[in-house]
């Protein structure tokens, strides 16, 4: 008797529909699983049975194969049991109940016949809707993932035994309804009305935030670094659903949704460990996983201690920071992750951490340079905009002065955002920073006041012309916060103020 | 052919293990660089407190290879470089008189004149915006006036003090501790080689001698021994600029020395300095007053204020001072805003009256 039945199983962060046949003979008695399938896989067999056995139902003793297809690709993942499981009762039962076809199985089994959760479950379950299936019987776990894929018939299973019972038509499991538990709804977010001083940090955040401008912070130890950028998530515009979608399928991809969460609302911040591997930046393994630039697509990817990463895995970032896209190449196959965080990268301004203060500072103009230069220049080309933050005094901390908190921040941003919608509706770009050469020369039109200013600061400061590209995008961005439509004079300054320290940050060259 | 007692003696000073003490001794046995240059191994091992190593060496083949001699006098003078030995016509004669005099002087330019008033400018390298502000200052006024500024070239106090010379349309001289060709920091270049033509570089090193660590302080007697008086900016104590103070002072020359905060650890040195009888310098006619100078029609800094500026642009110029102030703060205590502050920060900048320091962080320009 043989019998088939359908699964899917998630490759990088897409999907992919697998069939899995079951066959059983007369024969010696042994259980074989084919199909170009990765150890854990191969294991499931013992698993399987035993599950099946403290379920309440023995496989009688004959010679089974089951077969996984296409056989092109590795399966590897967990996902694999629930529908061996099925494929292997149906057979032995000899039903074959309709809805197999236009089913979905996915779960791994624990030796009890209880379902555990896996992961990549919203990938599997929208690639299995494109393929034309209804309904899909997942772990009760990841249901509140699989149902925010709206128009597909989800179960959530708690046990292989509810399974069986549902398969012989005994008693039916109920259609998965996500309760609305108020979804990850913030309680406390960290506010930017907790920090005191630092307005021109603040203001430099803004304009990063509202352009999608690469920021690096340059500040003495202890001056609030982390915690400002801890905040910037939240002044950032609400995701769109499509926005949220992506995110949290990548990050089920990688295992790091919690059970039982269904979409990510809030953006991601992640905040990497110096030590990262370029692997763990940009995504790693034979079958890869989603890396740390991927796990913060549309969030923000903070990275302390920026001068402190190794150089292989700050230059790594240097495709994503072109592209928005992580592409990986493996023997099996390539894989394409989106990536398309907002980089904020915090230092110290040399090895002590307190230049310019030269009664702490006592690091020689070559130490702060080479401290300065261990970031590469590729990735400095790609960062926008730099400020550096102070000891915050004394006179600041105490004071009683109410800052601008997050929600004034974030109606100005998204005012900024909608500038940018209209302003770029018929091209593929959403954000200022993006705008090639042309775009700028478009958008970015000074008047005579801005032209004389700018044909001064060029000299002045010795730009390149790459430079004076950032800084016209910039003023852009300033004068869309503002509320202009013309960039002036004043929004250039501003924006010439923000550029990243040159060849004589240190002291060295004073001309 | 046999050489010339002029190139025995380039011979003599571009042995760089060769140090003028141990000159000072062959000399003494020899009487004659052509001498020491013919010497015989037995004769040198006659001379007192000279080591079996450098008689080896005297004696060695390798050191005495004509064509090479040849090739490197000719590489300098090719280079405009020129050579002075201490009993050239020439050579400076305050330099005669100091404890271990050099036996010879590399040098591009020319060699101070005989009369020419000089001040040495030494300080920190790692300064802090006070005084490489107040260098650049001091060495401009100074070299207006027509009083020849000498520093070592060095990051810092030294360098600035250059620059300053320069801007002022003065003469300005920089001893090296390294060999003459090499510019020691690198980012000083432009400023070597405008040097060469107002004033001079000079060297105790021939060509291609690395900089080494005890080479410093070694230069260091010949900026004071070149100078008339010694000006002190931002030293930290027991620093080697202080060392630079007291040749000076063994040497009998004036010392000055710029005050700083008493709070700051990066002028300790020059109060010390005060303290022990150096002069208290904080205008520029301090130091012209102990010197034969015309003081030519000068315009004092309070003048030089009186800009073009309008008025909050004047109430940010005048909110800053000699030691970096952030953005935040200066609006604060301008009551201006944020955008407004930076804004005029970026237009004073263009207009030279300011430079930022670090990242956001401004000082006023003297």
């Amino acid at each position: 008797m043989f019998c088939k039945v359908y699964t899917a199983s998630c490759v990088g962060i897409d999907g992919r529909i697998v069939q899995v046949e079951a066959d059983l003979s007369n024969g010696l008695p042994s259980f074989h699983i084919v199909g170009e399938v990765s150890g854990e896989v191969r294991e499931s067999a013992p698993r399987i049975y035993t599950a099946l056995r403290n379920s309440g139902y023995g496989l009688p003793p004959k010679r089974y194969v089951v077969n996984l297809s296409p056989a092109d690709f590795r399966k590897a993942g967990t996902g694999f049991d629930l529908p061996i499981a099925v494929a292997l009762l149906c057979c032995v039962e000899q039903m074959n109940p309709e809805f197999l076809e236009n089913s979905i199985f996915i779960g791994e089994l624990g030796l009890s016949g209880k379902l555990v959760p896996v992961k990549g479950i919203l990938s599997m379950v929208s690639r299995a809707l494109e393929c034309g299936f209804k309904q899909c019987f997942v772990p009760v776990d990841n249901a509140g993932e699989a149902v925010l894929i709206h128009e597909m018939k989800v179960y959530g299973i708690r046990s292989l035994q509810e399974m069986i019972l549902h398969l012989q038509g005994r008693k039916e499991v109920e259609v998965f309804r996500q309760e609305h538990h108020a979804e990850e709804s913030v309680i406390y977010a960290p506010d930017f009305g907790d920090i005191r001083g630092q307005e021109m940090a603040k203001r430099c955040i803004q304009i990063s935030a509202a352009g999608h401008h690469h920021l690096l912070m340059i500040g003495p130890p202890g001056s609030g670094k982390t915690m400002m950028a801890e905040r910037m998530p939240y002044i950032l515009p609400p995701m769109s659903r499509e926005e949220q979608l992506m995110v949290t399928k990548i990050h089920s991809a990688a295992g790091k949704l919690k059970p039982g969460s269904g979409l990510m609302q809030s953006r991601p911040f992640r905040r990497p460990h110096h030590t990262l591997s370029d692997k763990g930046m940009i995504g790693g393994g034979a079958i890869p996983v989603p890396g740390e630039v991927s796990l913060a697509h549309g969030g923000i990817l903070f990275l302390d201690e920026f001068g402190e990463f190794s150089r292989g895995t700050l230059e790594s970032l240097r495709e994503p920071l072109e592209t928005g896209e992580v592409f990986l190449h493996r023997v099996r196959g390539d894989y394409c992750f989106p990536a398309h965080p907002l980089i904020v990268g915090a230092m110290n301004p040399c090895r002590c951490g307190y230049y310019p203060d030269r009664e702490r500072c006592r690091c020689t103009a070559s130490q702060i340079h080479s401290y300065m230069s261990k970031i590469s220049g590729p990735v400095r080309e790609r960062m926008d905009l730099c400020v550096h933050i102070s000891r915050v005094d004394y006179r600041h901390l105490s004071e009683d002065t109410v800052s601008e908190d997050s929600n004034c921040m974030r109606e100005r941003i998204a005012q900024a955002y909608l500038r940018q919608e209209e302003r770029f509706k018929d091209m593929d770009i959403r954000y200022n920073s993006e705008m090639n050469s042309g775009m700028t020369e478009c958008f970015c039109k000074l008047d005579e006041a801005g032209q004389s200013f700018m044909a001064k600061a060029y000299e002045h400061y010795h730009f390149s012309a790459r430079i004076y590209q950032k800084i016209l995008k910039v003023a852009r961005t300033i004068s869309d916060l503002d509320g202009f439509d013309q960039i002036g004079a004043a929004q250039l300054a501003e924006a010439v103020s923000y550029r990243l320290p040159d060849e004589d940050y240190g002291g060295g060259i004073w001309n | 052919m046999e050489l010339t007692e002029r190139e025995c003696w380039f011979w003599l000073c571009s042995r760089d293990w060769l140090g003028v003490r141990s000159i000072d001794k062959l000399l003494g046995y020899f009487k004659t660089a052509k001498n020491i240059y013919y010497g015989r191994n037995s004769q040198y091992e006659q001379v007192k407190g000279i080591s079996k190593k450098i008689c080896d060496r005297l004696c060695s083949d390798e050191e005495k290879d004509e064509e090479a001699l040849k090739r490197s006098i000719d590489r300098l003078e090719r280079s405009g470089g020129r050579f002075l030995s201490r009993v050239d016509d020439g050579f400076p004669e305050k330099l005669k008189h100091i404890y271990d005099v050099p036996a010879g002087l590399f040098y591009y330019g020319r060699m101070p004149e005989k009369n020419q008033p000089m001040i040495a400018i030494v300080g920190a390298r790692e300064a802090g915006g006070y005084g490489l502000e107040a260098a650049r200052y001091f060495g401009r006024e100074l070299a207006k006036q027509g009083i020849g500024v000498i520093s070592g070239l060095a990051r810092g106090i030294d360098g600035e003090s250059h620059r300053g010379a320069l801007e002022g349309g003065g003469l300005t001289w920089g001893v090296l501790g390294c060999g003459l060709n090499i510019c020691y920091p690198r980012e000083n270049y432009p400023i070597f080689e405008q040097m060469k033509r107002c004033g001079g570089i000079i060297s105790e090193y021939t060509m291609d001698v690395p900089p080494k660590a005890w080479h410093f302080p070694m230069r260091n007697r010949i900026i004071s021994g070149l100078s008339d008086g010694v000006l002190v900016i931002e030293a930290r104590s027991r620093s080697g600029s202080l060392i630079t103070a007291d040749m000076g002072l063994e040497q009998g020359k004036n010392i000055y020395a710029l005050p700083g905060s008493f709070q700051s650890s990066l002028s300790a040195g020059c109060h010390e300095l005060i303290q022990n009888g150096a002069k208290l310098v904080f205008r520029p006619e301090d130091i012209l007053e102990d010197y034969p100078v015309n003081l030519k029609e000068k315009k004092g800094f309070d003048e030089k204020m009186k800009l073009t500026l309008d008025n909050s642009e004047q109430l940010v110029y005048a909110s800053l001072r000699l030691n970096p102030k952030d953005v935040d703060t200066i609006s604060a205590d301008c009551g201006l805003s944020l955008k407004e502050t930076i804004r005029i920060l970026t237009n004073l900048e263009l207009e030279g009256k300011i430079r930022s320091m670090g990242q956001n962080q401004y000082v006023v320009r003297l």
